[in-house]
């Protein structure tokens, strides 16, 4: 039975994107483990699938993220892939808009953001979240998944569903600032993408969260550095999910 | 980073359009901007010949030398004129080329002209100066002692050019909108525009030719976005519709050009490389009503006073793909595509930043942006982000 829903149905991949694989391994390790307490059956191929492009795109190398595309693709269909899920703002973003528009109808993948998936396993009973009570919590909304993917309200109802008190910041959903991280400033202005970074994690503290959430690797890992001296302390998603006793730990100091 | 005027404007521009009226209106702008460009040959035409029919002076510009050339002769031995806020008669860098002493009108204008700092933001050019700091440039440029308070400091801008706008022979000022059928529109809130529009003998309007459009029904689209996204207001204090010179036929009737209103009405329609653009792949650009809105949402300007510039090689680099700035746009300028299509450009002119070109090596050898990672390692540079 399970074999025959296997070829009918397709492969799960799931697909953490190359910062969150090379470098943000301990948070690739929490959604693995995620996926795992929610009874799905996923593959990976670390070695094979490429990079989705984002970075790419946005450098102006139209022809070779073409060609990624077409090849993920590839790589996608020779494992009977018929669905994805990824917890990568950018690679979420460019699975499910960018890949249909240069791939046409042979993309018939189905993509889901991480954030979408916790929410749908626990409305179905199939993973339970820790509990955070009065935690003061701000989310940031990444910009690829916010306001270039209407994912807005997933996100904050897992937290809520966590006894979570969250407080949003003055610029939210669709007017929320930038990380700074993003589009290549990082690499090509490193000292504006931290000046970017300082700003969004002062709206943070203006409204008092005691930490700044946010499902993304990438402005993660930039405003946890940004923020190394300020009141506020900076979470990935899973992190809240998975290590609880770590997050408590750090508020607690 | 001006946190309390960017939470405000979010607010008040909420408050006077609903979102869904709000997407309605951006769709109708993009389509009415997006036929005036493609017809914009058309356009121009027809809008001197209405313009011409109602008694106005037109002069086609080839380029900002050109409207300098005109502006000299129209102005002639004028000591002085008086000017609104515009920031394409800006680009002609006027004060350093005309004879006239050139006198600001708009406040925000007169005060960063005083204070000698001006913001780029093109709405609120004195967005950055406190009220000590403008109290202080009076005292310092006109020796005038004026507490530093708002209200104070507007009484005594309001004072010292009322009297100088009533006085002037030559007024001059930009449009946000001009029609094919002739009429010129021009949107404020502080009524120094009415004022030099009407009191001086001659009123020169400089405009881009990418501000035409069919009638004022497009026209009040226009203005009303202009409004909503420029300040957050939902419609502007006052709109001046002009479509030629003062005229009065009381005197069995005959016709009279010049009664109460302007004399003489000078209108220079600048083309520059426009007509190039608009055939172009970045014809968007020519949608722009100036409204400003990009800025007050873009967290660069935030940081550091300056918007991100796609055709800017230096600038382009400065944005962070945010998208702010085009999901804020009432025109709906894809402004995020524009600043890719340029990079884009830019690697075919082999102008590519050191951290890109590692990026797209890494990619093309080893199918990630980082380059070879043995197992267990973590890349050290990170060439995507
Ligand atoms: S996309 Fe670039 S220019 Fe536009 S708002 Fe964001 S950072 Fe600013
Ligand atoms: S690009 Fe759009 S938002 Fe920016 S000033 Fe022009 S019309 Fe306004």
């Amino acid at each position: 039975m399970f074999i025959l829903d296997k070829i009918f149905k397709g492969n799960t991949l799931y697909y953490p994107g190359c910062l969150t694989k090379f470098v943000g391994k301990d948070i690739e390790k929490n959604y693995k483990e995620l996926l795992k307490k929610a009874g799905v059956d996923f593959v990976v191929l670390p070695d094979l699938e490429k990079c989705c492009g984002s970075p790419v795109k946005n450098a102006g190398f139209e022809d070779d993220f073409k060609k990624l595309a077409a090849d993920n693709l590839k790589i996608f269909k020779d494992h009977s892939i018929k669905r994805i899920i990824t917890n990568c703002p950018a690679c979420y973003k460019m699975l499910s808009q960018d890949y249909p528009k240069v791939l046409g109808q042979e993309w018939d993948i189905e993509i889901r953001h991480f954030t979408e998936f916790i929410l749908e396993a626990v409305n179905k009973g199939k993973m339970k979240l820790p509990k955070y009570d009065n935690l003061k919590v701000t989310y940031h909304d990444p910009c690829h998944l916010g306001k270039q993917s209407d994912i807005y309200d997933q996100p904050r109802e897992i937290l809520k569903m966590m006894n979570i008190n969250l407080v949003e910041m003055q610029l939210n959903k669709k007017n929320s600032f930038c990380c700074g991280g993003g589009g290549g400033l990082q690499s090509n202005n490193p000292e504006l993408a931290d000046k970017v970074a300082k700003q969004r994690i002062e709206q943070a503290s203006d409204v008092d969260a005691q930490i700044i959430i946010t499902p993304c690797t990438l402005c993660d890992m930039h405003m946890k550095r940004n923020g190394k001296d300020g009141g506020v302390s900076v979470f990935e998603f899973s992190e809240l999910l998975v290590n609880a006793e770590k997050v408590r730990k750090a508020i607690k100091r | 980073m001006n946190k309390k005027f960017v939470t405000e404007y979010i607010e008040k521009r909420s408050k006077a359009l609903s979102s869904k009226e709000a997407e309605e209106l951006r769709d109708k702008l993009y389509n009415l901007k997006k036929t005036a460009i493609d017809n914009l040959d058309e356009y121009v035409k027809k809008a001197k010949s209405s313009l011409e029919k109602n008694g106005c002076h037109v002069y086609l510009a080839k380029s900002n030398q050109e409207a300098i050339e005109e502006l000299k002769k129209i102005i002639g031995d004028e000591k002085y004129i008086v000017k609104s806020k515009s920031n394409t008669i800006n680009k002609l860098k006027i004060d350093e080329k005309l004879k006239a002493e050139i006198v600001e009108t708009d406040t925000g204008d007169f005060i960063a002209a005083l204070a000698g700092k001006k913001d780029p933001h093109p709405v609120i050019p004195a967005l950055s100066l406190t009220e000590k700091e403008i109290s202080k440039a009076i005292k310092e440029k006109l020796s005038k002692d004026v507490e530093p308070k708002a209200e104070k400091i507007v009484e005594f801008v309001r004072n010292y050019l009322r009297e100088k706008m009533l006085s002037a022979k030559v007024g001059l000022t930009g449009a946000n909108v001009i029609t094919t059928q002739g009429q010129i529109v021009i949107l404020e809130n502080e009524g120094n525009i009415s004022i030099i529009s009407h009191v001086p003998e001659k009123h020169i309007v400089v405009a881009g030719i990418d501000k035409i459009v069919k009638d004022m029904d497009e026209a009040n689209k226009v203005v009303k976005a202009a409004a909503v996204w420029g300040t957050g207001q939902d419609w502007p204090n006052y709109v001046n519709v002009i479509s030629g010179p003062s005229k009065t036929g009381d005197i069995q009737n005959i016709h009279i050009e010049g009664a109460h209103g302007a004399q003489e009405v000078h209108v220079i329609l600048i083309e520059n490389d426009k007509y190039e653009v608009a055939k172009g792949k970045y014809k968007d650009k020519l949608f722009c009503i100036n409204c400003g809105a990009c800025y007050d949402l873009c967290p660069v300007y935030n940081a550091i006073g300056q918007i991100p510039k796609p055709s800017d090689f230096e600038r382009n680099y400065k944005c962070t793909l945010c998208s702010n700035c085009a999901l804020n746009c009432p025109v709906k300028i894809d402004r995020q595509s524009n600043f890719r299509n340029n990079r884009k450009d830019f690697n075919k002119l082999e102008k590519i930043p050191q951290a890109n070109k590692k990026m797209i090596e890494n990619v093309r050898k080893y199918g990630n942006p980082f380059g070879e990672i043995k197992d267990g390692d973590t890349p050290k540079e990170l060439y995507c982000c």
